[in-house]
């Protein structure tokens, strides 16, 4: 008797979790990082990005079967996204210090065009990253580290926090660089 | 030109902006296509860095040596799961732990190696508990639940403001949570002891009701998991379960706690919580959960050889 079973899940549950249920999550595996990236430019934090992200694969999920053609899952997900995105931004970013819904929603209809692109921005990341000297690689990844605060990470390093700000904004600047220029020998 | 539009937007992301640079910024892209793509390229990076720290290794990590009494980090443990990977290894021995071993050193210590579960008391409000599928890592999944203060019931909760109170499924004798989490750079070489427990009450329950906790472990990546049960319960590597049963009328919080001997290479871990014949929501009769904690004890070496 497997688990299910044993728990009185019936069948009917079991079975609806099907082939279906398997494409969706082959496509939102691929898409995902893609779309993520995409809620970034909309919300104000990384723990928004999880919440948004949560109600775009619910969605997405549920209008699974009206997506006829799967190969434009991606740009799909990304309409949802931007859908979801302005409704978080109703509803809970009201109070914190957040540009203008004018000027997010610009960005992201603008944003929704550059699917392919953001992909591209993606995959340069990693070799962007590797070609940071060790020490700037490591306290960029630290100061994104899960629970890391930049209070503690300039205490740790003996840094102001200020100029741990400014150093960062410099990092992440020659990331972007690096990422700018490698799309543009392609 | 451009460092300034990095460090504005820097800024944004960081939560560091000033109101004198929200407006400049505004300006900035209303006029800007430029900057805009720049916007949407630093978000991006902001999003791949959030993503790349957590296949941050430990080994890339300049950890100083742990303290002989070791304590939690002062890292405020965020929803990101694999906060675990780096804070784990800066956890140690619960202290009382460390003085009775100091005490007696034929006894091998015992490291206890935090398992930073999101919510684990319920306290986010904000954070719904949505659908189980598609399931979502680093949060609850589960059936439709709400997070309740004691101002909504004549229960307290057990720790904490919040609580979480299950609410029945149609055509179903059980409601259930589950959370993935990712233990990849958290279980010891040679695996691990895992502990889980929970702490329920049956408000109101005029017969015996029964809540049940289960722990499976993985080889698998998280991202691997999809959703589909069927498939999930073929790559289970190990699965335990305790059943806490609640008596009729009782008004105490009952805690129940599983434990686990992880198989080695263990990659991922499932907590689930079901909550069995729930009753209907006309009911005065309620379950609640709160107080969800999770840590491995590692197992001293010279344990393996004996």
């Amino acid at each position: 008797m497997d688990n299910a079973t044993k728990l009185g899940i019936p069948k009917k549950m079991t079975d609806a979790i099907s082939d279906q249920h398997e494409q969706f999550m082959r496509l939102l595996a691929k898409h995902e990082p893609v779309v993520r990236a995409y809620v970034r430019t909309g919300v104000y934090s990384a723990q928004d990005v999880a919440e948004v992200m949560q109600d775009v694969s619910v969605v997405a999920w549920r209008k699974f079967d009206q997506l006829e053609d799967h190969s434009g899952f991606g740009k799909w997900m990304t309409m949802i996204a931007r859908y979801e995105i302005m409704k978080f931004r109703q509803t809970k970013a009201r109070d914190r210090l957040v540009l203008d819904d004018e000027i997010i929603d610009k960005i992201l209809q603008e944003g929704g065009e550059e699917t392919s692109l953001r992909e591209a921005w993606i995959e340069a990341i990693e070799g962007c990253l590797a070609k940071l000297p060790p020490r700037h690689r490591t306290l960029l990844l630290e100061a994104y580290e899960p629970g890391s605060s930049i209070k503690n990470l300039a205490a740790r390093t003996k840094k102001n926090p200020n100029s741990l700000y400014q150093t960062l904004h410099r990092l992440r600047g020659r990331i972007a660089n690096c990422i700018e220029s490698e799309m543009a020998y392609e | 030109m451009m460092n300034d539009v990095d460090n504005l937007i820097g800024s944004y992301f960081d939560g560091t902006l000033s109101p004198e640079q929200k407006g400049a910024i505004e300006e900035l892209l209303t006029q800007s296509p430029e900057a805009r793509q720049r916007f949407r390229l630093l978000a991006t990076i902001e999003d791949g860095l959030v993503e790349r720290a957590l296949k941050f290794t430990p080994a890339e990590i300049q950890t100083p040596p742990s303290p002989p009494a070791l304590k939690e980090t002062d890292r405020v443990l965020s929803w990101r799961p694999l906060a675990a990977a780096i804070t784990g290894l800066v956890i140690g021995a619960l202290s009382a732990t460390v003085l009775w071993a100091q005490s007696t050193p034929k006894v091998p210590r015992l490291e206890r190696i935090h398992i930073p579960l999101s919510d684990p008391g319920f306290e986010e409000i904000n954070t719904p508990i949505p659908t189980v599928i598609p399931r979502v890592f680093n949060r609850w999944n589960g059936d439709p639940s709400h997070t309740v203060s004691s101002g909504d019931s004549i229960v307290k909760p057990k720790e904490g403001e919040f609580m979480l109170k299950m609410l029945p499924v149609e055509d179903r004798k059980y409601s259930r949570i589950e959370q993935i989490v990712d233990v990849g750079h958290l279980v010891p070489a040679k695996g691990g002891r895992i502990t889980f427990s929970a702490s329920v009450i049956c408000a109101g329950a005029d017969r015996q009701s029964k809540t049940i906790l289960v722990l499976r472990s993985f080889n698998m990546d998280f991202r691997e998991i999809s959703g589909s049960r069927e498939k999930l319960q073929e790559q289970v590597t190990c699965e335990t379960r305790r059943t806490v049963f609640s008596s009729p009328g009782s008004t105490e919080w009952l805690t129940g706690e599983l434990t686990m001997d992880l198989p080695e290479n263990t990659k991922t871990l499932v907590f689930e919580i079901a909550a069995v014949d729930l009753p209907k929501a006309s009911s005065e009769s309620s379950r609640y959960i709160d107080d969800i904690k999770a840590e491995i004890v590692v197992t001293p070496p010279n344990e393996f050889q004996q």
